[in-house]
C-alpha cells in the first residue's frame, strides 16, 4: 500500500512556476531519491510531503497517519551545548549504541565539547545520529550527504540499506549520483 | 503532559544563562536605582513604588522572551516539531519554562523590594500574586509578538502588543489602589486570574499557527 500519493503537484511563487506536474506514489519499503538541479524545487517538494508547504495545484493523499522524523538542511543543534548535551534534547541516551555511532563518525573524542566548535562536516554528522536512532517508519532528509566524509556516507548507506529490510520508507534530496539501488523521481523535466 | 518535552525546553533555557539570569540582574538594577532618583527625606507613597514595579516588570519581561523563538526557527528545531504538529506544545512548553525561570524569581525579586521599603506584608503578598499571575500573561503575549515579528526583528511584534497589556496594567493600578485603601480584591484578582486563564488557553495556539506560516 502506498503511504503517499502525489497527483500532478505544481507549486509556483511570484508567477514562477518551481514545481511542474509532478505524480509519484511512495510504499514503505522504499527508498526514494528527489533529484534535480540546484534551485529545480527539490526541497520545495520535501516540504510538500511533509505538509509545511502546500501545493498551488495537484492533490497529494497521505494514507497513513505515521509520525515522520524529517532532518532538514539546518541540523537543529545548539551551538551553546557539548554534543552530549545536544544527544540529550533530542531524546537519545548515551548509550552503547550511541557512543559506538560517535566512534563510527569520529566524534567521540568531542563529547564534551560545544557543538559551536565544531566544523560544518562534523556538526552534520552529529545531527545524523538522531536520523540512525529514529525509530519511524518513514524519514525524510534533504541533502543528507552534504559535508559528510566518505566514512560517514558508508554509515548513511548502510542505515538506508537497513531502512529497506525493515520496510520503513526513505524519502531523500539529492543531486549526486549515488550507487545504491533506489528509485528516482527526476524534477528537471 | 510530555515531561520529556518539558525537561528539554528547561534545559535548554538553563543552559543559556544568560537569557534568565539577564533579565532578572537588569530587573534588579532598575529596582536598586529607583529609589536612589526619589528625596530620601519626602514620604513616597507605597503607589508609586508597586506602579513602577508593574511597569519594571512589562519590560523586563519584554527583555526575557526576546529569543524565545528564533534560536529554534534559526536552526530549525521548529520545523522538526511542526512536521508531526507538535508546535502546540513546544509553544507551550516554551511559554511555562520562561514563567518558571523568569516571570516567577522577577516576582520573587519584587516582592523583596517591596518588603525592604517597610510596606505591610500584607500589600507585598498581593503584589507577590498579582505579578506571578500578569508576568505568565505579559510573556504570552511578547510571545505572540516575537513569533509575529520571527523574520522581521523583534521591536515590531512587540509595539503590536504592548497595547493589548495596556488592560492589564490598569486592572493591576486598581488592586494597589484597593489594597492600600483596605477594599474588597476579590474582583479584580478574578478578573485577573480569568484573562491569565483565558490568555495561557488561547494564545499558544494562535502562536503556533503564526510560527507554522513562517516554516512554509
Amino acid at each position: 500500500m502506498h503511504f503517499l500519493e502525489a497527483q500532478n503537484i505544481s507549486y509556483k511563487i511570484n508567477d514562477r512556476n518551481i514545481l511542474r506536474s509532478i505524480t509519484f506514489d511512495i510504499g514503505f519499503g522504499e527508498l526514494v531519491k528527489i533529484s534535480g538541479r540546484n534551485g529545480s524545487g527539490k526541497t520545495t517538494l520535501l516540504k510538500i510531503i511533509i505538509g509545511l508547504t502546500k501545493q498551488t495545484k495537484g492533490s497529494l493523499k497521505r494514507n497513513s497517519k505515521e509520525k515522520i522524523c524529517f532532518l532538514g538542511h539546518k541540523s537543529g543543534l545548539k551551538n551553546y551545548l557539548t554534543v552530549r548535551e545536544n544527544l540529550l534534547i533530542q531524546g537519545l541516551k548515551i548509550d552503547s549504541l550511541n557512543l559506538g555511532l560517535l566512534e563510527k563518525l569520529n566524534l567521540k573524542r568531542h563529547i564534551d565539547n560545544s557543538v559551536g566548535t565544531l566544523s560544518f562536516g562534523q556538526q552534520k554528522k552529529l545531527s545524523l545520529i538522531r536520523i540512525l536512532n529514529a525509530k519511524e517508519r518513514i524519514i525524510i532528509l534533504d541533502e543528507p550527504f552534504v559535508g559528510l566524509d566518505e566514512e560517514s556516507k558508508n554509515v548513511l548507506r548502510e542505515f538506508m540499506n537497513s531502512i529497506k529490510k525493515e520496510n520503513r520508507s526513505l524519502i531523500f534530496t539529492s543531486h549526486i549520483d549515488l550507487e545504491d539501488s533506489y528509485r528516482e523521481i527526476k524534477i528537471d523535466e | 503532559m510530555n515531561r520529556n518535552l518539558l525537561f528539554i525546553e528547561g534545559f535548554k533555557l538553563f543552559k543559556r544563562s544568560r537569557a534568565w539570569i539577564g533579565p532578572v540582574l537588569v530587573f534588579l538594577l532598575i529596582i536598586i536605582s529607583f529609589p536612589l532618583t526619589l528625596d530620601v527625606n519626602s514620604d513616597n507613597p507605597p503607589q508609586i513604588y508597586l506602579s513602577f514595579i508593574w511597569i519594571s516588570t512589562l519590560l523586563v519581561t519584554m527583555l526575557g522572551t526576546e529569543l524565545i523563538f528564533s534560536e529554534d526557527f534559526e536552526d530549525g528545531t521548529l520545523e522538526q516539531y511542526a512536521v508531526n504538529d507538535r508546535l502546540i506544545e513546544i509553544v507551550f512548553y516554551k511559554i511555562l519554562v520562561h514563567w518558571v525561570l523568569i516571570g516567577i524569581p522577577l516576582a520573587f525579586v519584587a516582592f523583596l523590594f517591596i518588603l525592604s521599603l517597610n510596606i505591610s506584608i500584607y500589600i507585598s503578598s498581593i503584589a507577590l500574586l498579582c505579578l506571578v499571575i500578569s508576568n505568565l500573561i505579559f510573556i504570552n503575549f511578547f510571545s505572540l509578538g516575537n513569533a509575529l515579528s520571527l523574520k522581521k526583528g523583534s521591536i515590531l511584534g512587540l509595539l503590536i502588543t504592548i497595547p493589548f497589556l495596556i488592560p492589564v496594567l490598569i486592572v493591576l493600578g486598581k488592586i494597589t489602589t484597593s489594597t492600600l485603601f483596605g477594599l474588597s480584591l476579590v474582583g479584580y484578582l478574578s478578573l485577573l486570574v480569568g484573562v491569565m486563564i483565558l490568555v495561557a488557553s488561547f494564545i499558544p495556539f494562535i502562536i503556533s499557527f503564526i510560527l507554522r506560516t513562517h516554516l512554509e
